[in-house]
């Protein structure tokens, strides 16, 4: 890999040429800002692109490397943002119509973690409307332009992937880190809740909603997760006080001693697609020969993550889209506004009951880890890989696993219904050339476990290093 | 019996809400609900009567 190819290293490639003086923040960032020009076209990654302030951020990058100082593995690292999330004085709309022209005064937590650490924040990638993913965006997927690419963090996904950002913050309600992350080749982890301060981030549900970032590889995850999180203060509810894990110094290709679950009856149903099936399975055995003992686990009642998960996110995102919705209704788009319209027809009492059955979901999660002594589980992220987006089915409500968004949702919302991290790999491709990815979900605050068993399977596999070449406007 | 949800029902109960939905949503969010509402019929097979619900207060002030 030449000095063109510097957009396809990873994170922790470019902290050493940084600090080994060969490649300049300013450079990279100029570089990479020349690449969003050649690549939005097809892919449309970005909604604001934010040239000034990277090259400020960059530059002021160079001059710490050049006293000698070093804040952070991420210090003059190109990444991008979620739309999602406030930047000062920069227009963020949530992906909405109805939030045009809002500019924030305050960057959130998250955004002020990365530029205190020395990140070059490039720009704002495409979320679907207030993360409520039913929207389709014009972000194209990474491998195949006619493709869906996930969501709703779809352009930290895209970007991530096709070499515009080295790594992108996304947040995660039911979902939204790890399908784009599986569906364009990278890896994206949903840490546990509270974990990165939601502060400053355009809320869903204020039980689920999880802040993360998808990078390519793990190790890139292990840093950039290290940056984001933890609470600032006494005053940010948006975070849990727990000690942050050295999440990269915990890094270990030796998995003697761990344990990892697979849960069949849930997560290898019919419907799951033989070539992700294939992929996983292989995936597992890989697992075992690095040392790992993979025990079979049956965990009851996960056929109601879905239902008390959807309980509790109508009425959470309804609420907070009260005022919104009165006020700016038509600016909403059509599907985002009646998943928010329905949230406030339903009864308080279907909301107390999705709040009781996350507490038996929690339960049953906590004895199978507990009985079968469990570091971890492992599952496909999606039960499908991406689909021309014309073929998408839209029915955010999960009534069944037919649809491909409800089937995202099946696989994905167990790890925020119960607040535990996961993490989506990328361990194949199907027939058509299309990335498959596996999720490692952990204990509370088990990223390092999580991690630890994602960068292991990296170390003896390639697919994470390789990169869609060809970007083409879809017809 | 539930009645079945119409245009009608999701009207009334959106005046209820004090909710304009535009007419060109009316069937949308009855398909919608009726999705929700068989949810909550899957959450009624528990027995949920000694469980917590999964947020509670923390009276503590500091």
């Amino acid at each position: 890999m030449g000095i063109d190819d510097l957009h396809w290293r990873s994170i922790a490639e470019i902290a050493e040429l940084l600090r080994e003086g060969e490649v300049t923040s300013a450079g990279l960032t100029e570089a990479l800002l020349e690449r969003i020009d050649e690549t939005e076209p097809a892919l449309h990654a970005y909604v604001g692109v934010m040239a000034d302030s990277a090259r400020r951020e960059a530059e002021a990058a160079d001059a710490l490397f050049a006293r000698g100082e070093r804040r952070s593995a991420l210090q003059g690292i190109p990444v991008g943002v979620k739309d999602l999330c406030e930047t000062a004085g920069f227009p963020t709309s949530a992906g909405s119509r109805a939030l045009e022209g809002y500019v924030p005064t305050n960057d959130a937590v998250v955004v002020r973690r990365l530029r205190d650490a020395g990140a070059v924040v490039l720009g704002k990638t495409v979320t679907h409307e207030f993360a409520y993913g039913q929207d389709t965006p014009p972000t194209r997927n990474a491998w195949d332009q006619r493709c869906y690419p996930g969501g709703s963090s779809a352009g930290s996904g895209v970007a991530v992937a096709a070499g515009t950002a080295y790594g992108a913050v996304g947040t995660d309600t039911g979902g939204s880190i790890r399908v784009p992350a599986a569906v364009n080749g990278v890896v994206g982890i949903k840490p546990t809740f509270g974990r990165v301060s939601r502060r400053g981030v355009f809320p869903m549900s204020p039980t689920l909603d999880t802040v993360g970032c998808l990078t390519r590889t793990a190790r890139d995850a292990a840093l950039m997760l290290g940056v984001m999180a933890g609470r600032i203060d006494q005053t940010d509810r948006g975070a849990l006080d727990e000690p942050v894990d050295d999440y990269a110094a915990e890094l270990d290709p030796d998995l003697t001693g761990v344990r990892i679950g697979v849960e069949r009856a849930y997560f290898f149903y019919e419907a799951v697609e033989a070539d992700v099936r294939a992929a996983v399975e292989r995936a597992i055995e890989r697992l075992e020969e690095l040392g790992a003992t993979v025990v079979e686990v049956t965990i009851e009642d996960l056929d109601i993550v879905v239902p008390a998960g959807m309980a509790v996110l109508l009425g959470d995102t309804s609420e907070w889209h009260q005022g919104l919705l009165r006020s700016r209704g038509a600016d909403y788009c059509r599907e985002t506004r009646g998943m928010i319209e329905v949230g406030e027809l339903v009864l308080a009492t279907a909301y107390v009951k999705g709040q009781k059955a996350r507490r038996v979901i929690q339960d049953r999660v906590r004895s199978a880890f507990g009985e079968y002594r469990l570091d971890a589980l492992v599952a496909p992220t999606t039960p499908e890989t991406t689909m021309p987006i014309d073929e998408l089915s839209v029915n955010l409500t999960g009534k069944t696993v037919a649809g491909a968004l409800s089937g995202f949702i099946h696989h994905n919302f167990l790890a925020n219904v119960i607040g535990i991290p996961s993490v989506s790999i990328p361990v194949g491709f199907d027939s058509d050339e299309l990335p498959i990815g596996m999720q490692v979900l952990g204990r509370p605050f088990g990223e390092s476990m999580i991690l630890r068993i994602g960068d292991a399977f990296q170390s003896v596999t390639d697919w994470h290093a390789r990169h869609p070449l060809q970007f083409e406007v879809a017809r | 019996m539930r009645p079945p949800v119409d245009g009608d029902l999701i009207r009334m109960l959106a005046a209820f809400a004090d909710l304009e939905i535009p007419e060109g949503d009316v069937e949308m969010v009855g398909a919608y609900l009726t999705n929700v509402l068989n949810d909550r019929d899957r959450l009624d097979r528990l027995d949920l009567s000694e469980v917590e619900p999964i947020v509670t207060l923390d009276p503590r002030w500091e």
